[in-house]
């Protein structure tokens, strides 16, 4: 007799768990989903405006950048994932100066630690957001930073990067 | 059952040799989350002997922070334990300070608070979910990656990124709290409760769950002491030591929380020490998060605190300091530090010798899931293989932390 009535808890216990067990599956089916849709959602992805990504240096209108070449983001990075490249000019008033000749960021190098931004003192580097940077050869990965036929700006205009970033 | 000596090898004879089996656990297994070698005897599923392996990602951290100026080796302290980097940065920022005899502002300490406990809720979060997994249940892993993954989006707020943040700088932050990110703070812990209730409800109190957990890997207090144990894992074995209270740093001493301690050392009480820990977190979150000082969120440390860029640009005193810091020029006490910070997973310890120059003479840290592998044979030997698989986790040892 015992063992009958155990054979009926047993089931009906088992339909119970059954439909508890479908029951957080029902509501779950109606809630909100968490998962996106990447890359369909590229249109509405948010990624925070602080994301470390991709260095860059950014121009005016004018081509004009911010940095000097003294290359202390270069001295400063962990990893040696910069090389600034520079060269002597002599300007119209016949005075040597250095500039910048080429910026080298070497994305697969880095570590995004953000420390050349930090020390940089002309400000003449920042991190985007833009997070999609993979590619397809290793040589791609070498960035230069600077424009081609870009120019130093003048120190007494206003600083490229805006306040607090 | 045969005795261990105290190398942990075995005495096999002939006769033995027959019966055991040899197995390698690791490096590269992927029940052991990370690269852990373990090669263990074996007398059916029952595990005999145990010897464990070091070093399969050794990276030298302390050898190369001693060619680099401060502010550098914050990088280096990322890639300890990699699931709560904000700790071990912010750990390395207090060692710093406290070799510099700097105070930072009431409100830089309770910015430290709530990112710290952030990345404690989801170091435990991760440990506690994969307790699960190593026995079974796989659903609450998935469940709580969720709110990890808010936590991930909070750093990404604060500091740019997600794993290796370098967060903040010795005497406080780069920038303040956006209220982007305080926003997403406040959302995190008013949606937390009910995620934890529900994992809570598919484990704690899960038949399944507690026999696969009680009475497994467990550690008397005594030997838990004696091998260095620190945080949950020592809490769990019932000895109340927390960093956060025993020699507050970054103002605990302001919260109120409970120290949540075991009594059996085992699985089960180190997954309810963290569960409660996560709780308390919450609680500390919050409450810094309502009582944030107004303040500025760095302190002026002369030669370490970068001066804002402005100034660099336009006046001539933080244009010197800020190239003398850049240069590695800074003066630095000679000193030799000990400072510590509850890390997710046990003491976090800097130990600094500073001979005054631009970079620390010695330097050690002092990694918790290090000193749990060393009695992970101990831990382990006479219990079942899957039993192993459990504690391993349940201890939170984490491979980067293997490295010294
Ligand atoms: S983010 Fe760090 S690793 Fe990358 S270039 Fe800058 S200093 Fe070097
Ligand atoms: S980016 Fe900044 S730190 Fe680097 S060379 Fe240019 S000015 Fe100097």
């Amino acid at each position: 007799m015992s063992s009958v009535s155990q054979y009926f808890s047993g089931l009906f216990t088992g339909i119970k768990s059954l439909m508890l067990g479908m029951s957080v599956t029902w509501k779950e089916l109606w809630t909100k989903k968490v998962t996106q849709q990447y890359p369909e959602n590229r249109g509405t992805l948010v990624i925070s405006d602080r994301f470390r990504a991709e260095l860059t240096m950014p121009h005016d209108e004018n081509n004009e950048h911010a940095c000097t070449a003294c290359g202390i983001c270069q001295m400063n990075c962990p990893n040696g994932t910069i090389t600034v490249n520079s060269k002597m000019i002599e300007t119209e008033d016949g005075k040597k100066k250095k500039i910048l000749d080429t910026y080298q960021w070497d994305l697969g190098m880095c570590t995004f630690c953000n420390l050349c931004v930090l020390t940089c003192p002309s400000d003449a580097i920042k991190f985007e957001n833009t997070f999609e940077n993979a590619v397809f050869t290793r040589s791609k990965l070498m960035q230069q930073l600077n424009h081609e036929g870009s120019k130093l700006r003048e120190k007494k205009k206003e600083p490229l990067i805006p306040k607090g970033e | 059952m045969k005795t261990i000596n105290s190398e942990h090898h075995l005495d096999l004879t002939k006769e033995d040799e027959k019966v055991y089996s040899t197995l390698n656990l690791g490096p590269t297994h992927p029940a052991t989350h990370g690269i852990f070698q373990n090669i263990l005897t074996m007398n059916g599923e029952t595990i005999v002997g145990a010897e464990q392996t070091i070093g399969y990602i050794h990276r030298a951290f302390e050898k190369i922070a001693e060619r680099r100026p401060y502010y550098q080796i914050t990088t280096l302290t990322d890639r300890l334990n990699y699931c709560s980097s904000p700790i071990n940065n912010i750990g390395w920022h207090l060692a710093v300070e406290k070799l510099l005899g700097v105070k930072t502002t009431k409100r830089v300490d309770y910015m430290r608070i709530i990112v710290m406990e952030l990345a404690r809720i989801a170091d435990h979060l991760i440990c506690n979910s994969v307790i699960g997994v190593d026995s079974g249940a796989l659903t609450g892993f998935v469940y709580v990656f969720e709110e990890r993954e808010k936590i991930y989006e909070i750093y990404e707020e604060l500091c740019g990124a997600r794993l290796t943040t370098n967060l903040g700088r010795v005497g406080g932050f780069d920038r303040d709290f956006s209220p982007l990110a305080i926003q997403k703070i406040r959302d995190l812990i008013n949606g937390l409760p009910k995620v934890l209730h529900e994992f809570e409800r598919l484990l704690m109190r899960n038949r399944i769950f507690m026999d696969r957990t009680i009475n497994v890997g467990g550690i008397s207090a005594e030997r838990a002491l004696n091998y260095g144990f620190t945080g949950p894992n020592l809490r769990a074995a019932g000895v109340d030591y927390d960093v956060r209270v025993m020699e507050p740093y970054s103002s605990y001493n302001d919260f109120d929380f409970i120290v949540p301690v075991g009594q059996n050392g085992d699985t089960y009480d180190r997954y309810c020490v963290r569960q409660t820990e996560l709780w308390e977190s919450i609680k500390l979150v919050s409450n810094a998060l309502d009582n944030l000082p107004e303040g500025k969120f760095n302190s002026e440390v002369p030669a370490f605190f970068m001066p804002p860029k402005e100034d660099v640009y336009s006046k001539m005193e933080p244009l010197i300091s800020h190239f003398k810091m850049v240069m590695g020029e800074i003066d630095v006490p000679e000193k030799e530090i000990y400072s510590a910070v509850e890390g997710a997973n046990g003491e976090l310890g800097f130990y600094v010798v500073a001979d005054g120059g631009r970079t620390p003479y010695r330097l050690h840290f002092r990694r918790p899931g290090f000193i749990y592998y060393q009695a992970f044979p101990e831990m382990i030997t006479g219990a079942a293989l899957s039993d192993a698989i459990l504690t391993m986790s349940s201890m939170n040892v984490i491979a980067g932390e293997l490295d010294a």
